[in-house]
């Protein structure tokens, strides 16, 4: 049921806290590897994927 | 980044290995390197771009030290090597560059290449080594080479590189200078998120994790849509190269138009020369005609004319003696005096004998008679001397007229040939603006051809990119369908309301930096040059010049000597300084670092008060300076920038190939 914290993108229903949560993980975990490279670029989408599956599974 | 020292092994002068320490206190973060003219200043600062990027300015690519050089024996191998230490991210590292020389059994000389090595302390405090192949791309992570000479540069040379800073640069640039402005993580994430064309991406991966077996359209959809951004991708790489080609084009064309413009002048001036040429072969054919006339008419008439006196004065004696000269005796001929003197007696029965005064009468009426008729002679020398002198009459006019044409062609092709002279030295330093017409045309054609393929390329592409939506669609229509497919479909709307969100806000932050790298840019340049004038940046980060005074002027203005190095100046500081700014955390989403600036003469550039502005500004704005000056401007340095100072050292010059860094006290 959408509420006044959502919003659609391709006819999926968005929560924004969710968006919020995942938007904070990768501005840290990309200034981080801005400054340590620990991760290249491969490393990072696929940390960026899991972190998306687990947030949006978690709700 | 900060500098903490740099160590050399036979790098031009500086012989055997030779290390300075430089200031990284927060304070006093001032070194101060002095030397004399040609003692190696600008070469300690070339050493710093060859060890970061394998480039240096100097002619001579031999970087061996020639004493080293001349001292090794064939067969014998020396390198010569910059060690760089510096701290960036808060990682240490040590960056070096090596280039083996090698002396053969002739004595020649061997380069070469050179190695460049990354070695980087990692967390547990052991040295690791970036792999070769990611050392130069982390080079550019840590300083890009488009910036570094803003950052590593020399005062001589700061008019070229305002100039530079003005006229417009490339895209490259403008990311590097974003990129320093603390930038780049936004960037990442929003190339991670959703890359270009096929590069690998959240948005792309995803694409490939449908399951094909509830429908098997899904797969050939996917296909269809990876061979479109497959195109889609070439197409953004030609593109982004044809930007490249377009600006070169274009700074063609205008430095064409300008130089076209300059030389205008230089058309009319070969049009009046050729013509000129073209008159000189006239009056040069003109010239020989008449001289071949002259000639002519002379050996024609000369003999006569200046015979003609004497002439005159046979013809006078001639005309009073005329009777007395004609002794002839009537129808007698030489044959008739031969048959007497055969016979022996006159008709008149006079014996004649050879020697008597009858023979001898008879041979003088020789040259009376018949073949040789005197009267006959002298009458025709009359007639001809008459002649001769009538023809005469009009010689001297003639002569004198010709002879004065011929002095007219003279002067007209002296005046000529000088006219060509003059305009010949005219054209020496400008430019054939034929040639320039002809290559200005050569590249409207190619700007034209660019913008043609840009159009079909756009088009091309548009068609590709609603050719994939409507494939996404239907695709996105049967994905829904099917429960894992569904949760595919989540993920990656997730994944785009994230990129959007980042994108849009890019864009904000973007504006939001630039806005407050030009204020930042704007006050430090009126500390520095206190005239009656402001920077402004545009988005491609180009420097223009704008007057205060004159409300509605906004046309970028040239710049005296005094402006293009506080313009310089004043970047470098403003770059710097939202550098260091971004490292607040207010900032959330900026990385960037602080830089230190390597200047090498910046000072000689500047009248006294700019020198004490600049001194004063730069320890502030920088997070270390690393200067290098002549040991006459030691005092005037030492004078503004005291409280900064934390190392000071002195060049030693041996001689022309030998200098040593030594450590110097106050």
């Amino acid at each position: 049921m959408s509420n006044y914290n959502t919003t659609t993108v391709n006819d999926v229903e968005i929560d924004k806290d969710k968006a919020k949560q995942l938007l904070r993980w990768i501005i840290f975990t990309e200034k981080n590897n801005t400054k340590t490279k620990a991760k290249n670029d491969q490393q990072m989408v696929a940390a960026i994927q899991k972190k998306i599956e687990e947030v949006v599974k978690c709700y | 980044m900060l500098l903490t020292s740099l160590k050399l092994k036979d790098f031009r002068q500086f012989k055997g290995e030779q290390t300075i320490a430089f200031a990284t206190d927060k304070q006093k973060n001032v070194t101060i390197i002095l030397g004399e003219n040609g003692s190696g200043k600008t070469s300690l600062a070339q050493a710093f771009t060859w060890c970061l990027y394998g480039k240096t300015d100097f002619e001579d690519p031999i970087l061996l030290c020639k004493s080293t050089s001349q001292a090794m024996l064939p067969g014998q191998e020396e390198s010569v090597f910059a060690e760089l230490k510096l701290t960036h991210s808060g990682t240490e590292y040590t960056i070096t560059s090596m280039q083996c020389y090698k002396k053969n059994n002739k004595g020649t000389q061997s380069v070469g290449q050179r190695k460049f090595t990354i070695a980087f302390k990692s967390k547990d405090g052991q040295q690791e080594f970036i792999p070769d192949l990611q050392s130069e791309l982390r080079m550019k992570e840590i300083l890009p080479n488009e910036l570094s000479k803003y950052f590593f540069f020399d005062g001589e040379r700061i008019g070229n590189m305002s100039k530079e800073l003005r006229k417009g640069r490339s895209r490259e640039f403008a990311n590097a200078v974003r990129s320093l402005l603390g930038l780049s993580a936004f960037t990442s994430a929003i190339s991670h998120l959703k890359g270009r064309g096929t590069s690998k991406s959240v948005i792309r991966s995803y694409d490939g994790k449908y399951d094909t077996t509830s429908d098997k359209r899904i797969a050939e959809y996917t296909k269809n849509i990876d061979e479109l951004n497959s195109d889609i991708e070439k197409i953004d790489d030609r593109l982004s190269k044809m930007e490249g080609e377009e600006e070169f084009v274009s700074e063609k064309i205008s430095n064409l138009n300008d130089s076209i413009k300059e030389n205008e002048s230089s058309q009319k001036l070969a049009e009046r020369k050729a013509k000129l040429i073209n008159r000189r072969t006239i009056l040069i054919n003109r010239l020989n005609t008449q001289t071949s006339d002259l000639l002519k008419n002379f050996n024609k008439n000369a003999p006569a004319y200046f015979a003609k006196k004497l002439m005159c004065d046979s013809l006078g004696l001639l005309t009073n003696n005329g009777d007395n000269l004609d002794k002839g005796i009537p129808d007698i001929h030489a044959r008739t005096i031969d048959h007497i003197i055969k016979v022996g007696c006159c008709i008149c029965e006079t014996e004649v004998i050879i020697g008597n005064d009858a023979f001898n009468a008879l041979n003088r009426l020789r040259d009376y008679i018949p073949p040789m008729s005197l009267g006959q002679l002298i009458g025709s020398f009359q007639s001809n001397c008459e002649n001769s002198v009538k023809n005469t009459e009009s010689f001297n006019n003639d002569f004198c007229k010709k002879y004065s044409e011929i002095r007219l062609f003279e002067t007209d092709e002296i005046e000529n040939e000088e006219e060509i002279k003059d305009i010949i030295k005219r054209l020496e330093g400008m430019q054939d603006v034929g040639l320039l017409q002809a290559e200005l045309t050569k590249y409207d054609k190619q700007y034209n051809d660019l913008k043609s393929e840009r159009s079909s390329l756009d088009q091309s592409k548009g068609n590709k990119e609603s050719n994939r939506e409507r494939i996404d669609s239907t695709r996105h229509e049967l994905t829904l369908k099917d429960k894992n497919n569904k949760s595919i479909e989540i993920y990656k709307a997730y994944a785009q309301y994230l990129y959007d969100y980042l994108s849009e806000d890019y864009i904000k932050e973007e504006t939001r930096v630039r806005d407050e790298l030009n204020k930042v840019i704007d006050k430090i340049f009126r500390t520095i040059y206190n005239g009656g004038f402001s920077l402004s940046l545009d988005e491609n980060y180009n420097v223009q010049v704008i007057v205060n005074d004159h409300a509605g002027y906004n046309e970028d203005i040239e710049t005296s000597t005094a402006q293009s190095i506080s313009i310089i100046f004043a970047f470098i500081a403003g770059v710097i300084q939202m550098a260091r700014t971004s490292q607040q955390p207010e900032n959330a989403m900026l990385v960037s670092e602080p830089y230190p600036l390597v200047m090498d003469a910046p000072l000689s550039a500047f009248d006294t008060k700019r020198i004490q502005t600049v001194c004063t500004v730069l320890p502030k704005v920088a997070e270390q300076v690393i200067i290098f000056i002549k040991d006459t401007d030691g005092d005037i340095a030492e004078k503004h920038l005291k409280e900064h100072i934390g190392s000071r050292a002195i060049f030693d010059k041996k001689n022309e190939f030998e200098t040593y860094i030594m450590g110097r006290a106050k």
